[in-house]
C-alpha cells in the first residue's frame, strides 16, 4: 500500500528516510546530527497535542504519500540549504502517535546561531505548508 | 491504457477506496477522469478542496495522463 511508512530506510545518500512509522526520538537525531564543525544546532519538535478545540484527544493517526512526501521534503530540505548554509535533517512520524509524543523533529546545524535558527523555522513552514501528510485520525478521550 | 489511481486522507474516505487500477481508451486529463468515471464521483463536489499528483508531482485538473502514470487525489495537507 502507498501509504506504508519504512522506518530508518537508508536513502542512496546514505541518510534515514524522512518518514518513520516509530517513535521519533530526539536523542538519536541529535547523537547522529551534531557535530564539532557546527557552532549553532537548532531543533524542532512538533509534539502532538492532548487536546483539540477544547476536547481530549489520546492520539493522532498520520498518513502519508509516501514517495510525493519524501520528495518533496526533499526539496524543502534543499531550498533551506541554498538560502542558509546550513545542513538539515528532518523527520516526521506516520501511524498513531500518542499525546506528548513528537510527530515531526527538525534540526538545523550552521557556523551560527541566525541561520541554524531561520533555516529551522523556514523547513518547519514549508512541511506544514507541502508535505503530502495527514493527520486522519483523532482518538478522542483524556 | 491503464491508470493507477489513489486516494489518501478524506479523498480515501470520500472515494470510499485508497486505491484503484482502471483501463482508460483514448486521450484524457485528470478531470476528464473525475468527470467521467462512476468511481470518482463522489470526489466531485469536494473538488475545490483537493488537489491531484501526476507520478507524485502536483498537476492541475486539465493535465493530461498517460499509460501506466500514477494519479493520486490530495487532500489539503496537515502534517507536522
Amino acid at each position: 500500500m502507498a501509504t506504508k511508512s519504512r522506518s530508518c530506510r537508508p536513502s542512496a545518500a546514505g541518510e534515514a528516510a524522512s518518514l518513520s512509522a516509530k517513535p521519533l526520538n530526539l536523542g538519536v537525531v541529535m547523537r547522529r546530527f551534531k557535530s564539532p564543525r557546527h557552532g549553532a544546532v537548532v531543533a524542532f519538535l512538533g509534539v502532538v497535542r492532548d487536546s483539540e478545540r477544547g476536547s481530549p484527544i489520546r492520539s493522532i493517526a498520520y498518513e502519508a504519500y509516501q514517495s510525493m512526501a519524501e520528495r518533496e521534503l526533499g526539496r524543502i530540505k534543499s531550498e533551506a540549504r541554498t538560502r542558509w548554509p546550513v545542513e538539515i535533517t528532518v523527520s516526521h512520524r506516520t501511524g498513531k502517535v500518542a499525546a506528548g509524543e513528537p510527530s515531526l523533529i527538525v534540526a538545523a546545524r550552521g557556523s551560527h546561531r541566525r541561520e541554524a535558527f531561520e533555516a529551522c523555522q523556514f523547513v518547519v513552514e514549508q512541511i506544514k505548508a507541502r508535505a503530502a501528510i495527514w493527520k486522519v485520525e483523532y482518538e478522542w478521550g483524556a | 491504457m491503464a491508470l493507477k489511481l489513489l486516494f489518501f486522507a478524506q479523498s480515501a474516505q470520500w472515494a470510499g477506496r485508497r486505491e484503484l487500477s482502471i483501463p482508460w481508451e483514448g486521450r484524457a486529463s485528470v478531470a476528464d477522469l473525475l468527470d467521467r468515471r462512476p468511481e470518482l464521483k463522489p470526489l466531485q463536489r469536494h473538488r475545490s478542496a483537493l488537489k491531484a499528483a501526476v507520478n507524485q508531482e502536483l498537476a492541475d485538473f486539465d493535465t493530461e495522463v498517460n499509460d501506466g502514470d500514477e494519479i493520486a487525489f490530495l487532500p489539503p495537507v496537515s502534517g507536522g
